[in-house]
């Protein structure tokens, strides 16, 4: 059996090692790419979101390396997403691909999760790989935190780009850790990879929030590496959305995070009151949060069609208005033109230097 | 010796240059047609302008989608966004501005400003419906220059009404017209009423529009589409004495304000040498960036497009 699971942001870089030490044929896809792009469009219906013509891209070049069985989330999920893998099974096997899709029907709970575990590796018994299980989501936790720091980096560093390689070696790194044990070290060498990046203290730059729908934020190809351009720009990034407070708010593996999920909702109110699927009281909530916390303004990223966010992206306009706070909202597919999407970032970046320039705000 | 700030805005249809005093009047300025030659057409402007009045330049802003040609070729100071250019030199001429509604060849812009600082702005995104490449084609079609277009307009007095969502359909909806026999006047009246409403209804959606609003880019000379617009938002609308240029005179104004102790311009040399572009795509990993090269006969003056800075950090970047 090969196994592959579409690529989301670096969660890949936290199962792989594990799941092979345990017996796991892995076989990553190929980190999403413009000809996985292509083959994704070509083979999904029109109006289906980015996130599920990438997917779909990474298993078509997965299975023509040799994979044979697929893995991929399903279930009652947040939005149309949870039948994505059923939708994605029914193309591939139309295109004559013959493959098994394991779909782990409930994403959500942790018996399902185990389950899944024992199904595709060598570990039979249930205790250990629940340890395996929450391994993985510390290590993904581990990963989120080191982009973070890079996010916290990188408008402060002095030697130019020495924080972008910081970063890919932390990644690196802890990608290599299989035990709790090396992860642990490897957590400790990171620290020291940061600590060693000459940085700025006392630089003050322009702080932006990102929200949005979870797989266009963390997928750098997903929205043009729009991350990597605003810090270019020497903007530091507050990110509302990551992947291991996705992980967290449904498994508690770290017991002092609070469930963002539920501050969100306390957040929004009285502009959202119950979720609307997808990120959507999240993105209402943080960015209510966000306007009381001195972050400069927000960026709210989504696919085109994506219903959730585009319910979020109309509140928010209204809390812009309401608390004469900065939003953009940006639509992500492939047809976005590159060059656009530059000038409207450049032009906000600069209508938040301006404003804090002649206002005085925050 | 004369001295000044010159901007340049390197647009998709025309290319603008605007020479600056200290004083934020213009001196000297042009508009043409950039023809898909982006630096064939700057360095003929330059020529143009070192014959004239051979100023000395003491900053050099650059803007429009091709600002980073442009400042890669001539050594921009700073090099800014159509956006944000467009405000400075709008609020510069009409301090108390609140709306900035700009057409240009091929992108349309609102930016709503309070106060002297911009607050918001929307761009058109997917459809290129409404700005000047399409009404210079309809001109063309109907046998009309693109400066005529307005005088027909506005001399309508019963404007027929055009479907103006998208480009192709506005067309075949004006062939209709034309074949069921409306006037030519009415029907470019009501061309003017419907790329207005599909302006409004595109990026003003939500927003709302404040007196004073300036109009302006290339589009504002067409009278037609400004009474569609007055009749529309039932205000009145402001055309600058430059609004063709203003992008240009916003990049000089920003060299201005920076006022660098030394500028990075190259020199009118540059409007002589022999340059050429090319381009390739790397692909040492999964991003496969495009990678575009300026040469000058053999030598490399400038490379850019690698989001890993390995192929441009030997050109020095300009700021932002």
């Amino acid at each position: 059996m090969k196994l592959t699971v579409p690529h989301m942001g670096l969660l890949s870089v936290a199962y792989t090692e594990i799941l092979r030490k345990h017996g796991v044929d892995m076989m990553p896809p190929p980190r999403p790419s413009v000809n996985t792009l292509n083959l994704g469009t070509r083979n999904s219906p029109e109006f289906a979101c980015l996130p599920f013509k990438i997917n779909l891209g990474n298993m078509i070049e997965s299975l023509d390396n040799g994979a044979d069985t697929i893995l991929m989330p399903g279930g009652s999920g947040p939005c149309r997403f949870g039948y994505y893998g059923v939708v994605q099974e029914q193309i591939l096997k139309s295109l004559g691909y013959e493959f098994n899709m394991t779909l782990t029907d409930n994403p959500d709970s942790l018996s399902g999760m185990v389950g899944t575990i024992r199904d595709i590796s060598d570990i039979k018994d249930k205790k250990h790989a629940f340890t395996v299980f929450y391994l993985i989501l510390i290590k993904m936790a581990a990963l989120d935190k080191a982009q973070s720091m890079y996010h916290w980096y990188k408008p402060r560093e002095i030697n130019r780009n020495e924080s972008d390689k910081a970063y890919s070696g932390a990644v690196r790194t802890i990608g290599k850790a299989t035990t709790y044990r090396e992860l642990y070290r490897s957590w400790k060498e990171v620290k020291k990879i940061f600590r060693d990046v000459k940085a700025d203290m006392k630089h003050k730059p322009l702080k932006v929030g990102v929200l949005g729908e979870i797989f266009v934020v963390i997928e750098p190809f997903a929205n043009m590496m729009f991350e990597k351009k605003l810090l270019d720009m020497g903007v530091e990034i507050v990110r509302g959305v990551w992947l291991s407070d996705w992980l967290n708010d449904r498994f508690r593996f770290k017991p002092f995070r609070k469930n963002q999920n539920k501050l969100a909702k306390k957040w929004a109110y009285p502009y959202l009151k119950y979720a609307s699927g997808g990120e959507s009281i999240e993105s209402v909530g943080k960015t209510v949060k966000f306007s009381r916390e001195g972050i400069d303004g927000v960026i709210h990223i989504m696919p085109f069609t994506c219903m959730p966010e585009l319910v979020a992206a109309t509140i928010m306009n209204r809390i812009s208005t309401d608390m004469n706070y900065p939003v953009l909202s940006l639509t992500f597919d492939e047809n976005v033109s590159e060059v656009n999407l530059q000038t409207r970032i450049e032009a906000f970046v600069d209508l938040l230097e301006r404003r804090k320039k002649c206002w005085k705000v925050s | 010796m004369l001295e000044g700030f010159l901007g340049i805005d390197v647009g998709s249809v025309t290319t603008k240059l605007a020479l600056i005093d200290k004083n934020d009047d213009v001196i000297w300025s042009t508009y043409r047609k950039t023809k898909g030659q982006p630096i064939r057409v700057l360095q003929s402007a330059l020529r143009d302008l070192s014959r004239a009045l051979n100023p000395v330049i003491l900053g050099l802003g650059t803007t429009g989608s091709g600002r980073r040609l442009a400042s890669y070729l001539a050594g921009a100071d700073i090099v800014k966004n159509e956006i944000t250019a467009h405000a400075v030199a709008s609020i510069e001429t009409v301090p108390e501005v609140r709306t900035i509604m700009e057409i240009g060849g091929q992108d349309s812009k609102l930016i709503i400003i309070r106060d002297g600082v911009v607050i918001d702005f929307s761009m058109n995104t997917v459809c290129a419906a409404g700005t000047g490449s399409f009404l210079e084609h309809q001109a063309s079609r109907l046998g009309l220059s693109v400066e005529e277009l307005g005088g027909y307009a506005i001399s309508s007095t019963k404007p027929t009404r055009i479907a103006g969502r998208c480009t192709v359909f506005a067309e075949s909806d004006m062939v209709h017209k034309q074949q069921m026999g409306h006037e030519i006047e009415d029907i470019v009246s009501g061309l003017c009423d419907a790329l207005c409403r599909n302006y409004l209804s595109n990026l003003a959606r939500g927003k709302e529009l404040r007196d004073p609003v300036i109009f302006q880019g290339g589009v504002a000379a067409n009278e037609g589409i400004k009474s569609s617009f007055e009749r529309e938002l039932n205000k009145e609308i402001i055309i600058p004495e430059h609004f063709n240029i203003m992008g240009a005179i916003g990049a000089a104004m920003l060299a201005r304000e920076l006022s660098p102790k030394e500028t990075r311009f190259r020199g009118f040399s540059i409007a002589h040498q022999q340059l050429t572009t090319s381009s390739f795509y790397c692909n040492d990993c999964h991003n496969s960036c495009g990678i575009i090269e300026i040469r000058d006969g053999e030598n490399i003056i400038a490379r850019w497009g690698d989001s890993c800075s390995k192929w441009s950090a030997e050109f020095e970047k300009v700021s932002n």
